[in-house]
């Protein structure tokens, strides 16, 4: 090989490595761009969980005394967790809604035709609900602690929930990119945020399953966000642990790995 | 009589509006299944969920069923109205609303007609919900209380319309849709929705006393708890309908008026 040749195969590599990175990054800035700019998507996705517990916290603190509920000393230290996965099912459906309009509007097609990894490209569009989750959870956590809430395991138990809820933003943000993906519609987007809502409603996250006892605690036992409310709730009201923050980290980080998968295989099902 | 001088009574020009809205709605069964959808979802799973709240000293029923059946017919209702926001703001966008106001006779028949069309679906989820709360194992503890439930639902099913209406003649514009929602949603939710007024805490204790929600709430669950109707259950929520009816009907009237200068 000529040195010429070598420079030029150099140049090609370091202009694909370029196209790779580049292309990610700005659709990751646009992604937390679009978000921002959109007070429609993040103020109900911060305001609603908010009042929301608000509301369940004023009228729901007396069943405290209720044998089997945990000990808390504040109803929103219990709901806490719960708020902040309400928060991301409010605003991760968001990316799914952008990529609609993109396919209504032509971009997705120029998008497709772009030399950078599916893969890359799908977390580049994630970026934005994903830091929309950082921001919820800290505000979340914020106001609650404000309000009468406390935090067992501090910083480290809010940065576990940090994690989770950014994992989890990844994996419905996905989800809402499949259904975009397969039908090009925004309605069909929002379609689905009922099934996500319950989900969220039929596991542990509002009230303790074992108090509701007969088919609630069966279904409640068998949903994998109860799998991951019940390690993030002990980070909140027992103390931080490892084993808690491996358990809720991996049961996110495994619905994101999945959903991520099934976007990457829509957008290239879109492609033929 | 002549074409020109035919002039359609304000029933007849209503019944069209509501017949129009019927037929549409009948065409589209996602509306039908979402209508239902949520007040039947979450009935099931407050039964469900909150079982051991009426374990709580001063709950007035010991059936978790008979109390959240009458708020999901309630919540059924107020969302009819919020449907008929909707439509008509797909109207005001589309131009059909401006035909609308060309019909010869009064053009109130439009929100009266809307109104009614709210109303049969609301009737229509109450009754689904109605259904779904026995199997749930509601039992009503008083067929009166059953009638003041009802008249419940319809009362917040034109209320809710029309402060939907109201708000979408003012504004017309399709991006405040939202608001019908939040609105409504806020109203039901700071009330007694989910536990009786001396069980809830701290601010909400003080905004639920002043909701009239709270009160035409009480109304409804009177044939459901353990006491039956009682006259002093009864007339908050009968003064509390008449009040705020009577603004929200005003307010839509308004609207409509203002709508055409």
């Amino acid at each position: 090989m000529s040195t010429t040749a070598t420079v030029e195969a150099t140049g090609d590599a370091a202009t694909r490595a370029v196209f790779r990175v580049g292309p990610v990054a700005a659709m990751a800035r646009r992604s937390i761009r679009s978000i921002v700019r959109q007070p429609q998507v993040w103020v109900p996705a911060i305001v609603f969980p908010m009042f929301f517990s608000a509301v369940s916290s004023a009228a729901f603190d007396r069943t405290r005394s209720l044998p089997g509920f945990p000990e808390v000393d504040s109803f929103l230290t219990f709901i806490l967790p719960a708020t902040i996965i309400q928060g991301v099912v409010f605003g991760a459906t968001a990316v799914g809604t952008d990529m609609a309009i993109d396919m209504e509007n032509g971009f997705a097609d120029r998008l497709r035709v772009a030399p950078v990894g599916r893969i890359g490209l799908m977390l580049g569009r994630l970026a934005g609900v994903m830091v929309l989750a950082i921001v919820q959870t800290v505000v979340f956590s914020t106001v609650f602690v404000v309000a009468g809430a406390s935090i067992a395991g501090g910083l480290a138990s809010v940065f576990g929930l940090v994690l989770v809820s950014c994992l989890l933003a990844g994996a419905i943000g996905s989800f809402a990119l499949i259904v975009a993906l397969r039908t090009g519609s925004v309605e069909a987007v929002n379609g689905f945020f009922p099934i996500l809502f319950a989900a969220l409603f039929l596991s542990s996250a509002f009230f303790p399953p074992n108090l509701a006892g007969g088919w609630f605690e069966a279904v409640a036992e068998v949903n994998p966000v109860t799998w991951m409310i019940n390690p993030s709730r002990r980070l909140v009201i027992t103390e931080f642990s490892m084993s808690d923050l491996i358990q809720a980290t991996a049961v996110s980080f495994g619905f994101m790995a999945m959903m991520t998968a099934g976007a990457v295989g829509a957008l290239r099902g879109t492609a033929r | 009589m002549t074409a020109a001088s035919f002039r359609p009574s304000l029933v007849a020009s209503s019944m069209a509006v509501w017949r129009r809205g019927l037929i549409r709605t009948l065409r589209i069964p996602a509306i039908i299944v979402q209508s239902f959808f949520f007040p039947g979802f979450f009935l099931v799973v407050y039964v469900g969920l909150y079982k051991a709240v009426t374990q709580l000293p001063g709950f007035p029923t010991d059936n978790v069923a008979n109390w959240y059946l009458p708020f999901m017919m309630i919540q059924g209702a107020s969302f009819s109205g919020v449907g008929a926001g909707f439509t008509t703001a797909v109207d005001i966008e589309n131009g059909f609303f401006d035909r609308l106001l060309l019909m010869p006779g009064n053009r109130h028949a439009i929100t009266l007609g809307t109104v009614a069309m709210a109303l049969t679906r609301a009737l229509a989820v109450a009754s689904g919900v109605f259904v779904l709360g026995l199997i749930a194992g509601a039992r009503p503890t008083d067929f009166v209380g059953v009638l003041l439930t009802l008249m419940a639902v319809v009362s917040v099913s034109i209320m809710g319309s029309c402060f939907a209406l109201g708000l979408i003649y003012r504004v017309k514009d399709q991006r405040v849709a939202p608001l019908f929602s939040i609105g409504i949603f806020v109203v039901l939710f700071v009330s007694t929705a989910q536990v009786p007024l001396d069980l809830t805490t701290g601010w909400l204790t003080t905004a639920a006393k002043y909701n009239p929600m709270t009160q035409i709430l009480e109304l409804a669950r009177t044939g459901f708890i353990d006491q039956g109707v009682t006259w002093g259950d009864t007339w908050p929520g009968l003064v509390a309908i008449g009040l705020s009816g009577g603004l929200l009907a005003a307010f839509a009237w308004q609207g409509l008026r203002r709508f055409v200068p």
